[in-house]
C-alpha cells in the first residue's frame, strides 16, 4: 500500500499480481511476500483477492487444484500474452523516456534548470 | 492477532458481496490472518468489498457465468433498494412532516408526489417479485427442510416481528408518559431502554431483510432460466428508482428557493444516499440487462 518515492507509477495491482505469476505459479500469501520483497510494495488483502479476482474473470490467470485456502494461481496463455505486451510496452516507453531525458540534461544544465 | 481483531476480519470480510465470499472467501479470510491487524488493513478491506458491489467479478464460463450474473443483479438491486427505501423515508419525512412552505408551490409538489410515487411503483414490483421467488425458493426449501435456505429469510421476520412488538410497546409507554399525573422519572429509564432496543432491532432487522433474501437465493442455486424474470424485474426497479431519485433531487432544489437550506439538510442527506443506491441499481441491472443477451454476445 506503500510507495518508495521515485518509483515509477507501475503499480497497478493487477500487473503486479501478473509479474509476480510470472515467475510461477503462487498462492495470495506468496504473491504479497513476493510482490513486497521485490518492489517493496505491500499489496493489502482486499487490493490483492480483487485483483486476482477481476484477472481471473479476464481469463488471464487461472486457479490451480490445492488448497483451498491457499489456492495457487498461474498465467495463462492469454495472460502471459498480455504481460509480455505490457512489458514490451513499458520497456519501449522507458527507452524513449530515458532517450529524450539524455538530451534534455545538457539543455537543463543551460538554462540552470535543477536537472 | 486477538480475538477481537479476528471478529473484526470477519466482518469485514461478510462485507463482501456472496458470490465474492462464496469464490474467494476462503482465501481472503486465511490471508487476512496471516496478517497483522492494521487500520490500513481494515480500510483496505472495507474499500474493496464496496469495489466489489460496485463493480462486480464474473467467475465461471458460459450458463454459470450468467445465472452469476443475474443473481448478482438481483442481489444488488435489491440491497440498493433497502437503502433507498430507508433514504426515502428520510427524504418524505424532512419534507412532508416539516410542512415546508415551497411544498405548496405546484412543480415542487409534483416533483414531491413524482418521487414518491414512482417509489411506490418500485414497492409494488417489488412485492410481486419477492413473492415469486418465495414460492420458487421458500416453498421447496421447508418442503424438503433445507435450513440453509429458509433460514436467511426466516431471520429477518422475527426480527421484524420483534421490532413491530417493541414498536408497539414504546407507543404505549411514551403515551402514557406524556398523559397527565403520569410517574414521569420512573418510566423515563425503561422508556430509554426500549428505546436502545428498538434501535438496534430496526437496524438488525434492516441488515437481516436486506442480506437474507440475497443469501437464501444464492444457496438456493436456481437454474438460469428462473432467475431472468429477476434480472427484468431489477432493471423496472431500478428505473423506478432513479425516476424517484432524479424527482426528489429536483424537489429539493426547487424547495431551496421557498425555505433556508438549513430546513433542508435532512432531505438532502436523504438525496445523496438515493442517488448513490439509484446508481449502484442502475449499474448493476444494466449488467444484468447486457446478460440477457443472447450467448454468443453475452
Amino acid at each position: 500500500m506503500t510507495r518508495p518515492t521515485g518509483q515509477p507509477r507501475w503499480r497497478d495491482p493487477g500487473l503486479l499480481v501478473m509479474g509476480s505469476l510470472s515467475s510461477g505459479a503462487k498462492h495470495g500469501y506468496a504473491i504479497t511476500q513476493d510482490v513486497s520483497k521485490t518492489l517493496g510494495i505491500v499489496l493489502g488483502p482486499g487490493t490483492l483477492y480483487g485483483a486476482l479476482a477481476r484477472l481471473e474473470e479476464r481469463h488471464l490467470i487461472e486457479a490451480l487444484a490445492g488448497d483451498e485456502r491457499r489456492r495457487p494461481y498461474r498465467l495463462t496463455a492469454t495472460g502471459i500474452r498480455v504481460l509480455s505486451e505490457q512489458t514490451e510496452g513499458m520497456l519501449r516507453f522507458a527507452a524513449i523516456a530515458k532517450a529524450n531525458l539524455s538530451k534534455l540534461k545538457p539543455n537543463a544544465a543551460a538554462l540552470e534548470l535543477p536537472s | 492477532m486477538s480475538a477481537t481483531h479476528t471478529r473484526l476480519h470477519r466482518l469485514l470480510l461478510a462485507a463482501y458481496p456472496p458470490s465474492f465470499q462464496a469464490r474467494y472467501g476462503v482465501e481472503l479470510e486465511a490471508l487476512t490472518a496471516d496478517s497483522s491487524w492494521s487500520s490500513r488493513v481494515a480500510v483496505d478491506l472495507l474499500l474493496n468489498a464496496a469495489r466489489a458491489w460496485v463493480r462486480p467479478v464474473s467467475i465461471g464460463n458460459g450458463t454459470e457465468r450468467r445465472r452469476w450474473r443475474f443473481e448478482a443483479t438481483m442481489s444488488t438491486v435489491f440491497v440498493a433498494w433497502c437503502v433507498a427505501l430507508v433514504a426515502m423515508g428520510g427524504f418524505s419525512r424532512g419534507v412532508d412532516d416539516s410542512a415546508l412552505p415551497g411544498l405548496r408551490s405546484e412543480p415542487v409538489a409534483s416533483f414531491f408526489h413524482t418521487a414518491e410515487s414512482s417509489f411506490s411503483i418500485t414497492t409494488l414490483v417489488l412485492s410481486v417479485g419477492l413473492f415469486y421467488y418465495a414460492c420458487l425458493v421458500l416453498l421447496p426449501a421447508i418442503r424438503r427442510n433445507r435450513r440453509g435456505v429458509w433460514l436467511p429469510v426466516a431471520l429477518p421476520i422475527v426480527s421484524a416481528g420483534a421490532w413491530a412488538g417493541l414498536s408497539v410497546l414504546l407507543g404505549f409507554l411514551v403515551a402514557h408518559l406524556t398523559q397527565p399525573g403520569s410517574p414521569a422519572l420512573a418510566l423515563l429509564i425503561p422508556v430509554g431502554i426500549l428505546l436502545f432496543a428498538w434501535v438496534a432491532t430496526g437496524g438488525v432487522c434492516f441488515l437481516a431483510c436486506a442480506t437474507g433474501a440475497t443469501m437464501a437465493l444464492r444457496r438456493a442455486h436456481l437454474r438460469e432460466s428462473l432467475l431472468v424474470p429477476g434480472a427484468i424485474g431489477g432493471a423496472l426497479l431500478a428505473a423506478g428508482m432513479v425516476v424517484s431519485a432524479v424527482a426528489a433531487s429536483i424537489c429539493v432544489i426547487g424547495l431551496l428557493g421557498y425555505n433556508p437550506a438549513s430546513d433542508l439538510l435532512i432531505p438532502a442527506g436523504a438525496i445523496v444516499v438515493l442517488l448513490a443506491s439509484s446508481a449502484v441499481a442502475a449499474v448493476s441491472s444494466v449488467r444484468g440487462l447486457i446478460g440477457l443477451r443472447p450467448r454468443s454476445a453475452a
